[in-house]
């Protein structure tokens, strides 16, 4: 029986999905900015704000956010002249390097990953798994997020807490659409299990 | 403890936020520039905080790689000496090409002429194909085929989902592909994940090469598809075709067909097949025979038709198009107009359906399985029934396959880049079982049971070796004597990770392993 969410599969539109032109004028950029680092910027000004806030979802302030997303782009750029396509857009690429610099920081800082959350998005995501949205199943889903793989909890926080249209994460994750989408309705298949036993 | 820091209502980062943060100017001075004094800038101290501890970082690259042999070894390199695992060989008539079922199920395509010698040119007579598969991190690990790639400071390490070697040889040389006939692959695959890409082991660059994202897709012989479980399939509507009016002064034929064959014909009177002379000349001659049966058949470019008349052993060919004579054309025109307006309202209809929940899981199911590639049932049977004859036969939602088309011979691989294995760290030195001194070796291979992957570390590493505690770990090392070494996973689970420093004392086999059975024997690894 597949109960799936009604919304899971909308696509609400995409401002960094890039069109195969696109595709083909970041990879002048890139190769500009591999020459020359001052040519980064139009790089710097697409993804700014996408790093930003997929870092701040991660981390407890906005201090930290600049800081980290500022190291994100410092090791970009400086491992941009060795950067070359190994099956992954330049968009996923910098997301890898901004996961690690997130994981170097919790390491060295002895933090734990934060996870953002507001009501309205738990109520949806209840709603999403056929849940009904109580203090209970709230309650439930949060312990139920606890037991997610940092991979899967970062999903759940770029589709549903940051709004990560489809075609964007399939871009970050560097998977088609398909996958993405399927991905997404195996983590809440996930979450609704471990709810459901936790019930 | 909670593994993570749950926040609710956090204050969200508004336009202002963002704009405060961004600097390119900081970032630019912070690369190396000094335009501008960057500890003016805000988040001065948390960028060098950070700085500092990628620095350490870099320093733990640089010793890292500086660690490992510079010596010219080859880039494929079996680390048992004298055990690698075997080809396959098929002989093969290059004139004419051949499928060949490998032992895992999966099926090789040689058409005609896919061989050519050093200077291009086509080569013809008996060619030998030497062809292996590696399906596990044993597989892998004994045949030495490198499985990291290090790209722009980011340390990929890739997780198989199939990789396969194929070369081909005519005495004793070897053969290049031939680009206008492509040799293709559907290898059977043992995981329906569709995280991977396809790479082609560049030998001469020593790196893979991205080539495409890799579709597996799924050979189903039996009713019980993923599909019948969700309901069935939403059919794609038909596109009709736009009526040409047919010239009088051209040749072409009256037939009768069925409509259900040639459902975007079927709202239409008059219909006769023109030849398009462009491609097929019309020979007049044709026209005074009795012939005893026509075919039509329509073509990919889904506007013309081929047209077979036959009779006795004689058999001609024209490429046509479906033309409307006159007095049906205005009448054919005003169905397509209506046909036409039916077919956009069904594709937005479907559209619309797809924003179901269930129709849209569908839609993936079916998008999946919407390659049902060149390998027909028959061929697909055969490969299925070899995988059930050798206990392969795990799937019961059909057989994952993933298609090469080769553009080189040499090593081609189903790979995601991943990351390394992470929840536990500690500083580990390694020691010989045999006499319990410190073991000296070039590298370990980390490998976790369950994962078609190996995490090569070179020794200056492992004093930050991370592993994840919850997976089932092996290490396996080669003693610069040419001994097996091997940590095993309950070796593992004696682990504890509250101590920084740790001893693994790897077992070291006492004798050489001498085949890739023996070598499978003492890692543990069942073929798959």
């Amino acid at each position: 029986m597949y109960v799936i969410a009604k919304d899971i599969f909308m696509n609400t539109d995409s401002k960094y999905h890039l069109t195969r032109e696109q595709i083909t004028t970041e990879e002048r950029e890139i190769a500009a900015a591999q020459k020359d680092p001052r040519q980064f910027k139009p790089l710097y000004e697409r993804y700014y704000e996408r790093v930003l806030r997929f870092v701040y979802g991660r981390v407890t302030s906005k201090e930290e956010a600049y800081d980290i997303t500022q190291q994100v782009f410092l090791a970009a750029i400086e491992n941009l002249p060795k950067y070359k396509s190994v099956g992954v857009p330049f968009n996923a690429w910098l997301f890898r390097v901004a996961s690690n610099e997130l994981g170097k920081y919790y390491r060295k800082n002895n933090v734990r990953q934060s996870i953002s959350i507001d009501d309205t998005q738990v109520a949806d995501v209840l709603l999403e798994m056929g849940e009904e949205n109580s203090a209970i199943t709230d309650a439930r889903l949060m312990k139920a997020i606890q037991q997610l793989e940092q991979e899967e909890a970062d999903l759940l926080q770029m589709r549903f807490f940051d709004k990560v249209p489809f075609k964007d994460l399939a871009d970050m994750l560097g998977i088609t659409e398909t996958a993405a989408k399927a991905r997404v309705y195996r983590l809440l298949e996930k979450l609704k299990g471990i709810i459901n036993a936790l019930s | 403890m909670d593994k993570y820091n749950i926040q609710r209502n956090k204050e969200k980062l508004t336009d202002a936020d963002i704009a405060k943060g961004k600097d390119f100017e900081a970032l630019m001075n912070a690369h190396g520039g000094a335009s501008q004094p960057f500890y003016k800038k805000p988040g001065f101290y948390g960028v060098v905080a950070v700085t500092g501890v990628m620095l350490v970082v870099g320093g733990y690259f640089l010793s890292e790689s500086s660690s490992a042999p510079t010596s010219p070894a080859p880039f494929i390199a079996p680390p048992i000496a004298g055990v690698d695992i075997a080809d396959t060989t098929w002989s093969v008539n290059a004139g004419s090409g051949q499928d060949f079922i490998y032992g895992t199920g999966s099926v090789v395509r040689i058409p005609a002429n896919a061989f050519t010698d050093s200077t291009g040119k086509v080569v013809d007579g008996p060619v030998e194909i030497r062809y292996r598969e590696f399906h596990d991190p044993a597989s892998i690990f004994i045949a030495g085929i490198p499985m990291t790639y290090d790209s722009a400071g980011q340390q990929y390490h890739f997780e198989s989902a199939g990789m396969l070697e194929i070369t081909a040889w005519q005495n004793g040389v070897p053969l290049k592909t031939n680009p206008a006939a492509p040799i293709r692959v559907a290898m059977a695959s043992n995981t329906p994940e569709d995280k991977f890409n396809i790479y082609y082991l560049d030998t001469v660059k020593k790196n893979w090469s991205f080539i495409k994202k890799d579709d597996p897709i799924v050979i189903r012989l039996a009713a019980d598809t993923a599909a019948a479980k969700v309901g069935a399939v939403a059919t794609t509507p038909t596109e009709p075709i736009k009526p040409m009016k047919a010239d009088a002064k051209k040749p072409g034929f009256a037939i009768a067909y069925d409509p259900a064959e040639f459902p975007e014909l079927n709202a239409y009177k008059g219909v006769r097949f023109e030849v398009d002379e462009s491609k097929t000349p019309y020979n007049r001659a044709d026209s005074k025979i009795q012939w005893e049966d026509v075919s039509i058949t329509r073509n990919s470019d889904g506007a013309t038709y081929t047209v077979v008349f036959t009779k006795d052993e004689r058999e001609v060919r024209y490429v046509t198009y479906a033309a409307i004579d006159g007095a049906n054309y205005t009448a054919a025109m005003k169905t397509f107009d209506a046909k036409y307006a039916e077919y956009q309202a069904s594709i937005k209809a479907k559209e619309n359906a797809a924003n179901n929940q269930s129709q849209r899981m569908r839609l993936i199911v079916e998008e999946q399985d919407r390659h049902r590639l060149w390998v027909n049932d028959t061929l697909a049977a055969r490969a299925m029934a070899i995988r059930a004859a050798r206990g392969m036969n795990n799937e019961t939602e059909g057989m994952i396959m993933r298609e090469f088309m080769l553009e080189n011979f040499g090593v081609w691989n189903s790979d995601c880049p991943s990351s390394l294995p992470e929840g536990a760290e500690i500083f580990a030195t390694l020691k010989d079982s045999r006499n319990n001194k410190p073991l000296q070796v070039d590298k370990v291979y980390l490998v976790e049971r369950g994962r078609n992957a190996i995490f090569t570390y070179y020794t200056a590493a492992l004093k930050e070796f991370k592993f994840n505690p919850d997976s089932e770990n092996m290490l396996w090392a080669i003693t610069p004597d040419g001994f097996l070494a091997i940590y095993s996973a309950d070796d593992f689970k004696t682990i504890n990770t509250s101590k920084k420093n740790v001893a693994l004392t790897m077992q070291v086999t006492s004798t050489k392993v001498k085949t890739p059975v023996e070598a499978r024997s003492a890692l543990g690894i069942n073929p798959t």
